[in-house]
């Protein structure tokens, strides 16, 4: 393709980096326009070219109006797997909770309140935060705010967790013998995984949303 | 007719044109321009992306296929969604046409209404 057909992809490519395929896509849909008026209408390419970028538009409006015609699938695809995440680090706490018949409980020493003070504070601002979500998302506001507000909860659960393990870890030695350690550990940090993994895929909802804004 | 006013009819339109048969983007476009005597020479960067949305909605799927001496085309094609769809905004939009007829020629078929209405 000539340098014009390139350099315009190249600033569709640079809007729609957030979801390679989709760029694929713009390509072959100008492509094959290009070669529609070629063959159909016997136009030189070069002129071909200057008509399909005249009539495709802008580059940048050209790569969001893409975006937003994906966006359906693609939010509801993120948004589905967040919420297979975090009902399994759900199912992760609760195994700990069980497990847990107090063994991490009494607290000891001044290092530990402070990760008791930890833990309650994550847990609360995860409430806040999701809560926040719920109200932007209710009201139909800035749609980028919803992903980010989410990522924040769970930012507050993950931390939340990491208290309560390093509070299980400081409280008492360890009995590698013992199957509800083991349990306890697996399940935590399996939990935290989770986590991540969830704030990663609304990160990347993030980041969509802020190219098709 | 003004972009303005197909805004929101542009789908039924689209899913209209590749009832009738599969097509490519680009005789899309060409059907469009040719069903409309002119009015609907829509740019392709209106076309496609709707095109698009159409397919992630599942009401179009698409294939690509080669003619015989010529480069490979994406080419659409109804789903059974689609069809669907189609006959309910088939439907929807007649059902629009007709009540919003009913109220702009009100005053052309009874213009004593008019008359009544502006007298002191």
């Amino acid at each position: 393709m000539a340098a014009l057909i390139d350099n315009y992809l190249a600033t569709v490519e640079a809007v729609l980096a957030v979801d390679p395929r989709l760029a694929g896509r713009v390509r072959d849909d100008i492509e094959e326009q290009v070669q529609g008026l070629v063959d159909e209408r016997q136009l030189p390419v070069a002129e071909a070219e200057r008509r399909v970028i005249g009539g495709f538009g802008d580059a940048r409006l050209l790569a969001r109006a893409y975006l937003r015609a994906a966006w359906p699938a693609h939010f509801q695809r993120n948004m589905l797997v967040s919420a297979f995440l975090i009902a399994m680090s759900l199912l992760c706490m609760r195994l700990r909770t069980a497990v847990d018949n107090g063994i991490s409980g009494p607290l000891v020493e001044g290092r530990i309140d402070i990760l008791l003070i930890v833990d309650a504070a994550g847990f609360a601002a995860a409430v806040i935060a999701a809560a926040m979500a719920w109200r932007i998302a209710r009201s139909d506001g800035d749609a980028l705010r919803v992903p980010r507000w989410l990522g924040a909860a769970v930012a507050g659960v993950a931390l939340s967790t990491a208290a309560s393990l390093a509070r299980l870890l400081l409280a008492r030695p360890l009995n590698p013998e013992g199957w509800q350690d083991w349990i306890l550990l697996g399940s935590g940090f399996t939990e935290l995984a989770l986590l991540a993994l969830t704030i990663v895929c609304l990160h990347q909802l993030a980041r969509y949303c802020r190219a098709m804004a | 007719m003004t972009a303005e006013m197909l805004k929101g009819h542009l789908d039924n339109i689209l899913l209209a044109i590749l009832s009738s048969a599969p097509a490519h983007g680009y005789a899309v476009i060409e059907q469009l321009r040719q069903r409309s005597a002119g009015r609907f020479d829509l740019p392709e960067g209106t076309v496609y992306p709707a095109l698009h949305r159409l397919e992630t909605l599942e009401l179009i799927d698409s294939s690509w296929v080669t003619p015989e001496g010529g480069r490979r085309r994406r080419v659409y094609h109804l789903t059974a969604n689609g069809r669907e769809a189609l006959n309910q905004r088939r439907g929807s939009w007649r059902s629009f046409a007709d009540a919003v007829s009913a109220v702009l020629d009100a005053d052309a078929v009874n213009p004593v209404h008019k008359a009544e209405a502006s007298a002191p």
